[in-house]
């Protein structure tokens, strides 16, 4: 008989200084950082275009899709996307089930450290890293980029918020970029 | 004091202090170092290149040949600054350069009165034509080097961030000015996203520094209310103090902005630089025009100064340069110079003018105002030292000379367009003759000049040109027109024709014959004789004369010489300028710091590493870190504190082929590949064959290059009917990946396989030695006896814990051996379990030099040996090659020559003596022949000490390989010092047969 006591340990534990620092002005932190962990993904490499997962429309190329418990669809190329939630149960068995042989998928729950990024200075910040456009970026855009030196997929969500998935070995490095760039924005990590 | 009361835009309630060479004084907010030194009445800023001759401040802008102080002290120390870029701020520290023991009084300025002996290429030519490559020429070159350069730069670290930004815009207007101004007006109006920069801190370019008035109001009144204008439109983004330095590909535009540079301490986290790369769909280039100087005797003497620089320190910064002032010139704007000089209260004794005649309503109002106008002379000497006392003119075509007392000379040879950046993009400018300068040449890019930059001198024309190529670019870009922008109201000025003088006459010869120096590039110290002695020696080329005489090649860039040293060179091959032609303007326009290159991309950002979930475990009790691929890995774990590198991977190694050892591996690259032609692809990317691996097993397996080499090696391991995963070595886990990627989009896109990296969502760990199994039982809930999970069998799995895993029996090191995957959040967990299990067992964790140690002594290759020159068959793998099927690389690999006796192949090595080491990189020769030409026979690939034979062991690869068996070779390592009779072996030290591996 197995005792499940299941310790995930994310690749900023131990790293992770909540509170605030950098040029705070009177309107509050420019940027707020927030680690989004535990999160449940899944790569879905379909054989064939989808026009659903698990009955949530997919989203057209270089968008992403979001419903309101927080599922997410990222479009990351052709016929592949990363499905995205909060941990709660096997999302690939429910994922095996929901799409049988239409696809190839693969557990990457593990694989990327996850940022939420919100604040008036999103698109400053991320313009210090990327050539994107960040200016036209727009709710929903899903734009895998690089970040400074690092492979990134960016999830625009709403204005002024997005989610920044990073490889996980270099989720320290990159969180240092991170927090070092957002520094003259003033900065939150909650 | 020289402080005009009633001119300039300077904040006199901001009282300023700061130091030059020690000194103290005061300026005021929106000084530069350069106005608030003249405003001191310091006229001495710094001492020539090459002859330390006494120089002032020249410009009052970019373009700045003399002024060049150091900046800053300590860490912050920035050498080489052109102090009429730099904006003063209280505290403000500068010194000048070139000099010793002090600014008046320079040692080498000795160098003045040899300088007849020592003119272009006065060094190579005395010091290394007849010494090149010899020692003494080392010795010259030493000195030599010390006696050259300006400024010196800190050993210290900067103290400072620069940040890095992207962006993207339709149109990109570079320069403030009224053309620029107008551009971005127009530009704007249609909704286009624009970008407006400008180097100085404030927009207006020259209606900062001349008396217009625009639309009836002050030119000042009219900047402010364009920016207003400007600044209420949310699709406009004004950048000032940034330069444009480069103009790239696709249209980028590099630039830096000196974001903090104009305050003592960069304040609220903010960088000191910021590199911007714009991205524009059109650009309109209103970069402005540069003052050209004139050429005459003695023409470097602080002074004098460019005449449009004269109404900048005027009209800007409040600033009178001189008391009694002479303009020598060559076209009407240098007029100007002289009715704000009057107005400012100064004498003008008298307006040059190389012209012979010069009729226009400004040289009228000139002639009003009752200055005198000399047509047809030149001024040919200065006198007074250090700072000019004295000008003596001449008529061109000779005769009487007329002295004139003044402490300031105004010159201008007329205007040259900024035609660097359009130059960048390969657009050759164009000679116009009328004009007496270099336009842009076509456009090769989106992009187009605006107003002085396009050789309209007027407001008139720069303000209208702007408008109309600011809405020209909107256009362009997908913009349409809504036409209520209107060009503003200026007087229209119309100006006498210019006539170029590139090289005043010399004044008649004085007692002791001679004539005076002219100088053409201030900077490098290039005189006209110089360029005359170019040309008598045969360096016609402008290429050649840049590179002989130095000419334009300082920091500034000869933005004040380039077109006169030119248009003299023309002159002497007796050809028009046109055909002389130009050199290529390059970047960076204006110099950029090392920092602003490097932006963010130091210290832990230089070369970010990946990291390990149990990273934070190792370092905790790592010896030192190694870099792997692009991971940091621990090298060694020293058991007591000083317990030596090698003492510490022996014991590692001791510990676990005597009972147990633990090992991360999480650095392996591992893909998933999927779909129902996964047995297909994997039997044609290795060279073995995988047909018969059932579900549940593991295969080690061999990739070639196209070309027969062998590229890497792993395991394939069959999870499912159409699933597997595959590993590769650390280092070629990324090129590996890419090459499936390749081959699977472009080479077989008819194969349905999918391929994933998984090495991120993976921890490995290995956990190897006699007592592997029972530590491992004690951890995973599945059946680890021999019979249930024999070598080579893999199966998924839970840890007592709850931790889904894969079990995989396979082993690097020889002994009994399993490598767990786990989710990469889980690795902690359960390499502390696996440690808690083998406590009783002392499992000892190891590192990537026991790790190594141990493939050495069982004959493993790895990267040493996978070095792109090495075959299968080289390796002891030929037998791998499947006859059956086809695979990557088989085409090539039993071509002649890629098997065979005489190829190097893989052997162990041990010492004769038991004792000597046997270094990696080591050469190999016969022990018979080592009188020169001593023949190479290999080279040692790896090295360790193996404990269980109590013997050094080495892997090699050596001529003949193991026909050479029992042999002894020697090993030699010249750098070390090294040479050790060494016997040949088999490559496999420990447990030859494998029956650890099976027990």
């Amino acid at each position: 008989m197995t005792d499940t006591v299941l310790k995930r340990r994310s690749a900023l534990d131990g790293h992770w200084q909540a509170g605030t620092s950098g040029a705070i002005g009177p309107a509050g932190p420019g940027i707020t950082l927030s680690l989004r962990t535990p999160l449940s993904m899944v790569q879905v490499d379909a054989w064939g275009a989808l026009t659903d997962i698990a009955g949530q429309a997919v989203p057209a190329p270089v968008q992403a899709v979001e419903d309101a418990a927080g599922r997410a669809i990222l479009n990351t190329g052709p016929n592949r996307y990363l499905v995205v939630e909060p941990e709660a149960g096997d999302l690939l068995a429910a994922l095996e089930t929901a799409l049988g042989g239409a696809a190839a998928l693969t557990d990457q729950g593990h694989a990327r450290t996850v940022w939420r990024i919100t604040g008036p200075n999103l698109r400053d910040l991320l313009a210090k890293g990327t050539t994107v456009d960040v200016d036209r970026m727009a709710p929903g855009d899903c734009i895998v980029t690089l970040l400074g030196h690092f492979s990134a997929i960016l999830h625009c969500r709403t204005d002024d918020s997005a989610d920044l998935y990073a490889a996980r070995s270099y989720a320290v490095d990159m969180h240092h970029w991170l927090t070092e760039s957002s520094l003259e924005f003033g900065l939150t990590l909650t | 004091m020289s402080r005009i009361d009633g001119f300039g835009r300077i904040d006199r309630s901001k009282p300023l202090s700061f130091t030059f060479d020690g000194k103290t004084y005061q300026g005021f907010e929106g000084d530069t170092l350069a106005s608030a030194l003249l405003a001191n009445g310091v006229s001495l800023v710094g001492r020539s290149f090459k002859y330390h001759r006494p120089r002032g401040v020249f410009s009052a802008g970019p373009e700045e040949p003399n002024a060049l102080v150091a900046l800053r002290s300590g860490a912050r120390r920035e050498p080489n600054t052109r102090a009429t870029m730099v904006e003063l701020y209280d505290g403000l520290v500068a010194e000048s350069q070139n000099r010793w023991p002090s600014l008046a009084f320079d040692v080498q300025a000795v160098n003045q009165v040899f300088a007849r002996f020592l003119p272009a290429g006065f060094y190579y030519k005395t010091f290394m034509g007849p010494f090149a490559n010899t020692r003494l020429w080392m010795m010259f070159e030493h000195v030599i080097r010390r006696a050259a350069g300006m400024g010196s730069a800190t050993y210290e670290t900067d103290p400072d961030t620069y940040a890095r930004r992207s962006v993207h815009c339709d149109v990109l207007v570079v320069g403030g000015g009224p053309s620029g101004l107008s551009a971005a007006l127009a530009a704007s109006e249609t909704g286009a996203r624009v970008i407006l920069i400008d180097e100085h801190a404030e927009f207006g370019g020259r209606l900062r520094q001349d008396r217009y008035d625009i639309d009836g109001m002050p030119a000042a009144d009219w900047v402010a209310k364009s920016l207003a204008t400007l600044a209420s439109r949310d699709t406009v983004r004004l950048l000032s103090r940034t330069s444009a330095f480069g103009y790239y590909d696709n249209n980028m535009i590099g630039c830096v902005e000196r974001v903090t540079d104009h305050l003592a301490v960069p304040v609220d986290h903010k960088p000191r630089q910021r590199w911007w790369q714009i991205r524009a769909a059109q650009v309109v280039l209103a970069t402005g025009a540069l003052e050209q100087p004139l050429v005459f005797g003695n023409n470097d003497r602080p002074g004098v100064m460019l005449a449009g620089a004269v109404r900048a320190y005027l009209n800007q910064f409040g600033v009178l340069p001189g008391k009694r002032a002479v303009i020598f010139t060559s076209g009407d704007d240098a007029y100007r110079t002289a009715l704000d000089l009057t107005a400012a209260g100064a004498q003008v004794m008298a307006v040059v003018d190389s012209r012979d005649t010069a009729q226009s309503a400004l040289t009228q109002a000139v002639r009003d105002a009752g200055i005198e106008v000399l047509t047809g002379h030149a001024v040919v000497d200065t006198h007074g030292s250090p700072t000019l006392q004295r000008v003596d003119v001449m008529p061109l075509t000779g005769g009487t000379v007329r002295e004139f007392t003044c402490d300031l000379l105004a010159m201008s040879g007329g205007w040259q367009p900024s035609v660097h950046l359009s130059s960048q993009t390969g657009a050759k400018p164009v000679w116009n003759a009328e004009l007496s300068c270099f336009l842009p040449g076509v456009p090769k890019r989106p992009e187009r000049s605006a107003g002085s930059a396009a050789g309209h001198f007027t407001l008139y024309g720069c303000l209208s040109e702007g408008s109309v190529r600011g809405l020209e670019a909107a256009k362009a870009a997908g913009f349409s027109a809504t036409g209520t922008f209107a060009i503003p109201q200026v007087d229209i000025e119309r100006f006498a024709p210019t006539a170029p003088l590139w090289e005043a006459p010399d004044p008649p010869p004085g007692l002791f014959g001679g004539h005076p120096k002219k100088f053409v590039d201030h900077q490098d110290d290039v005189a006209a004789s110089d360029i005359q002695l170019a040309h008598r020696e045969g360096y016609i080329s402008v290429e050649h004369l840049k590179r002989y005489t130095t000419l334009g090649m300082g920091t500034d860039q000869g933005k004040t010489s380039n077109l006169t040293g030119l248009a003299i060179m023309a002159a002497l091959r007796g050809e028009p300028i046109e055909k002389v032609g130009t050199t290529t303007f390059r970047p960076p326009y204006t110099p950029i710091s090392i920092g602003a290159m490097g932006g963010s991309e130091r210290g832990q950002q230089y070369k970010p590493r990946r990291r390990s979930p149990m990273h934070d475990w190792h370092d905790a009790r790592v010896g030192e870190w190694v870099p792997a691929g692009l991971w940091d890995r621990p090298r060694h774990y020293p058991a007591t504190p000083g317990e030596s590198m090698r003492d510490a991977y022996i014991r590692e190694t001791r510990q676990t082929r005597g009972s147990v050892g633990i090992c991360d591996v999480t650095t392996l690259g591992k893909i998933d590949l999927q779909g129902p032609d996964a047995l297909d692809f994997i039997n044609r990317i290795y060279a073995n064959g995988f047909s018969n691996l059932p579900v549940g097993k593991v295969r080690y397996g061999l990739m070639l290059r196209e070309d027969g080499m062998v590229l890497d090696d792993g395991t394939v391991a069959r999870l499912g009917e159409t699933h597997y995963v595959i590993t590769t070595t650390t280092a070629n886990a990324v090129p590996v990946m890419a090459k499936i990627e390749f081959l699977l989009q472009a080479v077989w896109p008819e194969l349905k396989v999918k391929a994933t990296s998984v090495t991120e969502q993976y921890a490995a760990i290995a956990v190897a030695g006699p007592k592997a199994r029972e530590v491992m039982q004690r951890v995973v809930d599945l059946d680890v006896s021999n019979a249930a999970f024999p070598f080579m069998a893999c199966a998924p799995c839970r840890t007592k814990d709850g931790v889904p895993g894969r079990l995989f029996r396979i082993s690097f090191s020889g002994e009994l051996a399993y490598e767990i995957a786990v989710p990469s959040d889980y690795g902690q967990q359960v390499w502390d379990a696996l440690m808690a299990a083998g406590r009783e067992f002392d499992i000892v964790p190891y590192g990537l030099e026991a790790l190594g140690n141990m493939r050495i002594e069982k004959g493993h290759v790895a990267g040493s040996e996978l070095d792109g020159r090495t075959t299968a068959d080289d390796l002891g793998l030929g037998k791998m090659l499947s006859k059956k099927k086809d695979f990557i690389g088989k085409a090539l690999a039993f071509r002649p020559g890629m098997t065979g006796e005489t190829r190097k192949k893989l052997v162990g090595l041990v010492p004769v003596d038991g004792r000597s080491s046997l270094p990696n990189g080591s050469q190999i020769v016969s022990v018979d022949h080592t009188d020169p030409p001593v023949k190479m026979l290999g080279h040692v690939t790896a090295n360790g000490f193996s404990p269980e034979r109590n013997i050094p062991v080495a892997l090699a690869l050596l001529e003949g390989g193991l026909a050479r068996e029992g042999e002894t070779v020697l090993v030699t390592h010249p750098l070390k010092n090294i040479a050790v009779q060494a016997r040949v072996t088999g490559p496999v030290f420990v447990d030859p047969e494998g029956k650890r591996l099976h027990d």
